[in-house]
C-alpha cells in the first residue's frame, strides 16, 4: 500500500489555502442557498411575500449574510475540533497497529 | 426591523444547528470508525482494495460533499449487480463482521455530515440491501466498493 502520510496542514501556505477555501465555500454556499430560496419563492406564496418584503428592505440581505457567515463559521470551528480529535484517534490506533 | 425576516433568520440558524447537532451526536461513532478503520488497515485479513477503500472512507466520511455524492451510491451498486461484477466469495466470519460494522459506522458518519442528502439516499440504501440479499451478495462488501468509487469520483473532479 502506498505511504499514507497526510500533507502537513500546519504549514503557513496550507493554512492560508484552507482559509481562502473556507471563505470560498461559505460564499458559494450562501449564493446556492439564496438561489434555492428564490426558486422556492416561485412555488410558495409565503416565501414569495417574504421575498417581496426583503426586496423593500435595505438591511435584510446583509442581515441574512451575517447570520449565515456566523452560523457557517461556528460549524466550521466545530468541525475543525472534531477533525482534530478524529486525527488523534487515528494516529493513536495507527501507532498501535505498527507496534503489533 | 428584523420582524418580517425573523422566520428566515431562524431557518438559517436551524439549518446549521441541525448540522452541528448531527456532528455532535455522530462523534462517538466517528471515533469508533476511526479506531476500527486504522486497525483494519494495519490488519493482514483484508485485501489491498479493501484497505484502500477503508482509507478513503476514513478521510472523507465527515464531509458534507460526500453526503451528496452518496446519492450516486445506489447507481454504482446497481451497476455492479447488473454487470455481474460482484464478489460472491465468502470472507472469514470475523472479517465480514468487521466490514459490516465499518460500513454501518461510515453510513452514520456521512448521514450526520449531510442529513439533507441522507434523506434521499438512505431509503435507497435499504432497498439495495434487500436486492443484495436476494442476489446472495455481501451488501457491506459491495457498499464498501461503491463508497470508494464515489469518493474517488469526488477526488477526480477535485471537490
Amino acid at each position: 500500500m502506498a505511504a499514507r502520510e497526510p500533507p502537513d496542514k500546519a504549514k503557513p501556505e496550507h493554512v492560508v489555502a484552507r482559509i481562502v477555501r473556507s471563505l470560498f465555500v461559505i460564499h458559494c454556499a450562501f449564493l446556492a442557498a439564496a438561489g434555492g430560496f428564490l426558486a422556492l419563492a416561485e412555488l410558495s406564496p409565503y416565501l414569495a411575500s417574504l421575498k417581496a418584503e426583503m426586496a423593500k428592505s435595505d438591511t435584510a440581505l446583509p442581515l441574512c449574510y451575517l447570520v449565515w457567515v456566523i452560523s457557517h463559521g461556528a460549524r466550521r470551528l466545530m468541525k475543525a475540533k472534531v477533525a482534530a480529535d478524529l486525527k488523534a484517534v487515528r494516529e493513536e490506533n495507527r501507532r498501535k497497529g505498527k507496534r503489533r | 426591523m428584523i420582524g418580517p425576516f425573523l422566520p428566515l433568520l431562524i431557518g438559517i440558524v436551524a439549518l446549521f444547528a441541525i448540522l452541528i447537532l448531527g456532528d455532535l451526536l455522530a462523534h462517538p461513532y466517528r471515533r469508533e470508525l476511526a479506531a476500527m478503520g486504522e486497525k483494519m488497515i494495519s490488519s493482514r485479513h483484508f485485501t489491498e482494495s479493501e484497505r484502500s477503500a477503508i482509507d478513503l472512507m476514513l478521510s472523507a466520511s465527515t464531509s458534507f460533499l460526500t453526503g451528496f455524492l452518496f446519492i450516486l451510491l445506489p447507481f454504482f451498486f446497481l451497476f455492479d449487480l447488473v454487470r455481474g461484477r460482484v464478489d460472491k466469495s465468502q470472507p472469514p466470519v470475523e472479517t465480514r463482521g468487521q466490514i459490516g460494522r465499518f460500513v454501518m459506522l461510515a453510513i452514520i458518519s456521512v448521514f450526520a455530515a449531510n442529513p439533507f442528502a441522507g434523506l434521499i439516499w438512505l431509503p435507497l440504501y435499504g432497498l439495495l440491501v434487500a436486492v443484495a440479499a436476494i442476489g446472495h451478495v455481501s451488501s457491506s462488501g459491495q457498499l464498501l466498493r461503491a463508497f470508494s468509487r464515489s469518493i474517488r469520483l469526488r477526488r477526480a473532479v477535485h471537490l
